[in-house]
């Protein structure tokens, strides 16, 4: 019995041997670097352990920033959910080409990097943006109103960021809905309202406790929007944050802050929790039931950033409930809503892409302002970015270190992932929680411990140091997207393989990489935008001598907006959509294959 | 100089195994020895182990105890890679990044053979599998039933002493699981290879094999010919797991006394010659006649019909028997008598004791 157990013991540590390296890289540069901001913001005083945050209140600043934090990220969340759920309701029903389109409108602005589009919004808002400038040339202005530096510019700017975050993942709960089930609820007896009150709409809430959550945690720790687009009026708790520690040097208030935003975001996470039941997708549920397929529970426990940060994944399943799967709520609806429903859609979704189409356009203007409509074309900015050393410097080591960013995490995270898609277990919940956990965790909080763990290890200011801050945050992007690949892979074909004589090496080379080629494509892109675009944990503990593209651009912006910036926006675009399009070439790459089989039928 | 003509190791010896996964023994003590060229088919529920067993002779297993030994070479902690076995999955698992001639040639390439001879061999296995005009298809661009031949192929092309096959036509429809039957007596019998078949379809097990392995929770119960099995079951889960059987408590009395059910006298039982006690006997449905009317002399008694079915050739009748537990079932060609018959007439059953079997409980 013993021995027994000994053997299962040992023969599920290796199993889960894989998980390691992950693992105590996350413990050793995720969960030690937040530990260190705690315990940093309690030292101030050996014997006053709460002085600095007596101080903070005291000081009623902080109080009412972070007020405004919530308030920001709460009328975000509201604003997002109104306007997404239709639109993921109504995207669900399209299919064909009109929905690639659709899905491509909201993947490629939300793939591009938050700092580009607030900049695109910034050219549309100013002054003498499109916006004030069609508005007075239709006389209805005089003189241009304010749009950017106050209020309404952050949540115009918030807004574009999460909507995105919002649809997705209702739009992958509109898809996975049986169409038999609303079939059936019709024939039971219940009118069009009462199905969408008691069938659809709690069929659906899987996906919007996803998007709500997402949304606002994200929201409370944005750096970027509020930023650029919002004045000093919209400091918002995380930009407070960044100035105490890079232009103050006040690490110890920092690490206060930082904690404070920790504090606040447990809290709220509790509190959703015990209200809303929102962590039900999160693992919890599922690993307590063992009815449930592994399958499934991968799904739900995976299923945060699965639907949101993976829109291939969305995107690929809606594929494959099909055509045949469109939801059809109301026959009158859908008469009547018809042209308001097009409408509304096609507005929502040029909203999304419309920075990306104006930063197209001003990049080639030829004046020294960002002015609309330009006075001529030209190619000057681009000459410029690319006679500057300084701009092409950073570009290539923002490149360099997506590179690096990608191949060291893509080993990481499909080792795990290999794990997470074959076993499962209460140990294994854990990790993919700790795993997981960077993709809710504001960036700020991580970059002032990596910080503080950097200073004396020699870390801070190199390459491998940006390396490793850059792969906290694409570790649960690369896990997730390899999960689902090794998930989807039919073990019997690596068996089949040994069975028939290829040894573990050349059945990886010949049947478990060309198969997975997709995953791992997809994990390297999204893992290398998500290193290109990092922007918070960067400027802290990259120091001065290694600026970074991202960070370039967002001093250029704070300082004097050059209209270098423009063209830089276009590159960063590029590369962006490169990445997206390599994503889709091996994404129907692998389909080539599964595709012959309608036509053999 | 003279040599004892020693006997030729058998194909696959598997010497007391044990295996646990997880909370379950999957393979519990077990030991079985299968001759080279012979067709045995390892049967049983669901959950009995038998994919375990076929995935420990594979090697993606190793035993926990015991060895298992392949013409005679012990290959206990060998991995798959160096077992030299066939293994045809119960989803095919054909490589859908290659062509039908990419997978039937892997095996090949996997040992070192040259392109020539490979291409040689691959056409003339596919020829042989009827899948010769579909070297360059997908796998998925084939039916199931060609994805299965394909299988096939793959599995026999480098001519592996052994092969495995994990319930190969689970997935197709009656008529070709008939015809996909028939081509894999028919490899077997020209590739002399031993093949262990695991299925959970008794039919199949009985019509394909020279021997059938029954396993149970990890147990191998018996392992005979299916004749054997089907009339001399080692035990009453045997007997209802092949075929079907009526099955009665009985008691034998001593000194000829004759025979009790339900602690009733059974009439026109015969002296069975065994030790007094308590046994089942078990009286295949074939073994059961029915004729119409009251009770005659020599039956068992009169029964009332409850359930008719029309199989065609012949009828399957469930009856209900006073005094006896459960519906006696019994099969009887074809007559327009007996389909005549309405349900809840009365019937006399008649029952041959010599034929029926007494199993210890």
């Amino acid at each position: 019995m013993d021995a027994g157990l000994a053997t299962g013991t040992m023969r599920r540590l290796r199993q889960h041997a894989p998980l390691l390296p992950a693992i105590l890289f996350l413990i050793l540069f995720f969960v030690v670097p937040c530990g260190l901001v705690i315990a940093k913001s309690f030292a101030v005083r050996a014997d006053d352990p709460f002085a600095i945050y007596r101080e903070l209140v005291a000081d009623g600043l902080y109080l009412s920033i972070m007020l405004r934090t919530v308030e920001l990220a709460a009328v975000t969340t509201l604003l997002c959910l109104v306007i997404g759920y239709p639109i993921a309701v109504l995207c669900a029903r399209l299919s064909g080409f009109v929905l690639s389109l659709a899905l491509l409108m909201i993947l490629v602005p939300y793939t591009l990097s938050s700092l580009i589009r607030a900049y695109g919004w910034i050219i549309i808002l100013n002054d003498r943006g499109i916006v004030n400038t069609l508005l007075i040339q239709a006389g209805i202005l005089d003189q241009p109103v304010k749009l950017v530096f106050n209020g309404f510019g952050v949540y115009l700017g918030m807004l574009h960021v999460m909507l995105p975050v919002m649809i997705l993942p209702i739009f992958a709960a509109v898809r996975a809905i049986d169409t038999n089930l609303l079939k059936a609820s019709q024939t039971l007896g219940s009118g069009p309202l009462r199905t969408f009150l008691y069938v659809f709409l709690p069929l659906t809430m899987p996906g919007v406790k996803c998007g709500v959550f997402l949304v606002f945690i994200i929201s409370l720790g944005f750096y970027v929007t509020p930023a650029l687009l919002g004045g000093p009026r919209y400091t918002m708790l995380v930009n407070l944050i960044d100035q105490e520690a890079r232009m103050l040097g006040n690490w110890e208030t920092a690490s206060a802050g930082a904690t404070l935003l920790l504090g606040i975001i447990l809290v709220l996470f509790w509190l959703m929790n015990r209200y809303v039941g929102l962590l039900s997708f999160f693992g919890g549920a599922a690993a307590a039931d063992p009815r449930r397929t592994r399958a499934s529970r991968f799904r739900s426990a995976l299923a945060i950033s699965l639907m949101s940060h993976i829109g291939r994944l969305t995107q690929s399943s809606a594929r494959l409930t099909g055509a045949g799967a469109r939801v059809r709520l109301q026959r009158s609806f859908e008469a009547a809503g018809k042209v308001a429903a097009v409408v509304f859609v096609g507005a929502v979704l040029l909203f999304l892409c419309f920075p990306i189409v104006i930063l197209l356009i001003m990049s080639l203007n030829a004046g020294n302002y960002m002015r609309f409509p330009p006075e001529a074309l030209s190619l000057r900015w681009f000459a410029a970015f690319l006679g500057s050393a300084n701009w092409t410097g950073s570009l290539i080591i923002s490149l360099k270190l997506a590179a690096m960013t990608t191949v060291a995490g893509l080993c990481l995270g499909a080792l795990a992932a290999y794990v997470f898609a074959r076993s499962s277990g209460r140990l294994l919940t854990l990790a993919m929680f700790l795993i997981i956990a960077p993709l809710v965790m504001p960036p700020i909080i991580l970059a002032i411990g990596l910080y503080v763990l950097y200073v004396p290890t020699g870390l801070r200011a190199t390459q491998t140091g940006l390396v490793i801050a850059h792969m906290i945050g694409a570790l649960p992007l690369i896990t997730t997207i390899m999960a689902a690949g090794f998930a989807r892979f039919d073990d019997n074909l690596r068996r089949a393989s040994l069975v028939l004589g290829a040894g573990p090496l050349r059945t990886f080379r010949k049947i478990v990489l060309p198969l997975m080629l997709p995953s791992f494509v997809s994990a390297g892109a999204f893992c290398f935008i998500h290193s290109f675009d990092e922007l918070v944990i960067s400027q802290i503990v990259a120091g001065v001598r290694m600026q970074t593209l991202p960070m370039r651009i967002f001093n250029n912006l704070q300082n004097e907006i050059d209209p270098t910036v423009a063209a830089v926006a276009v590159v960063v675009i590029g590369i962006t959509a490169l990445a997206i399009a390599l994503v889709e070439v091996a994404r129907l790459a692998s389909r080539g294959v599964a595709g012959r089989q309608g036509e053999a039928r | 100089m003279t040599t004892e003509p020693s006997l030729p190791p058998p194909a696959i010896a598997i010497d007391v195994v044990s295996k646990r996964l997880g909370e379950t023994q999957a393979v519990d003590g077990l030991s079985l020895s299968i001759a080279k060229g012979e067709f045995v088919t390892v049967l049983g529920p669901s959950g009995s182990g038998k994919t375990t067993l076929l995935h420990l002779i594979a090697g993606f297993h190793h035993p926990d105890t015991g060895r298992i030994l392949l013409g005679g070479r012990d290959l206990t902690g060998q991995p798959p890679y160096r077992r030299d076995i066939g293994l045809i999955f119960q989803n095919y698992a054909l490589f859908p990044h290659m062509t039908v001639f990419q997978n039937v040639a892997y095996p090949l390439a996997n040992r070192g053979v040259r392109p020539a001879e490979i291409a040689d061999r691959v056409r003339a296995c596919l020829t042989r599998v009827k899948m010769g005009a579909f070297l360059d298809r997908y796998p998925t661009q084939l039916s199931g039933g060609q994805q299965q031949r394909v299988a096939l192929a793959r599995s026999i092309v480098y001519d592996p002493p052994v092969i495995l096959m994990d319930e190969p036509l689970g997935a197709l429809d009656k008529h070709l699981r008939r015809h996909m039957q028939d081509q894999i007596k028919q490899i077997h019998r020209d590739s002399g290879a031993a093949i262990v078949y695991v299925t959970h379809d008794q039919e199949e097990a009985m019509s394909m094999s020279d021997r059938v392995a029954v396993m149970r929770d990890g147990r191998l119960i018996q392992c005979d010919a299916p004749e054997t099995l089907y009339h001399r079951p080692a035990n009453s889960f045997i007997a209802e797991f092949l075929g079907e059987a009526n099955i009665l408590n009985i008691e034998v009395l001593p000194h000829g006394g004759g025979i009790t059910h339900n602690g009733a006298k059974v009439p026109g039982a015969p002296d069975m010659s065994v030790a007094p006690g308590r046994y089942l006997a078990l009286f295949r449905p074939e073994h059961v006649s029915l004729s119409p009317g009251e009770e005659q002399s020599g039956s068992l008694g009169s029964g009332v019909i409850e359930i008719r079915d029309f199989l065609g050739d012949q009828y399957r009748i469930m009856a209900r028997v006073p005094g006896v537990d459960g519906l006696i079932v019994v099969k009887q060609p074809a007559s327009q008598s007996l389909g005549a018959l309405p349900l809840g007439s009365s019937v006399a059953l008649h029952w041959d004791w010599t034929r029926s079997l007494l199993l210890r409980e």
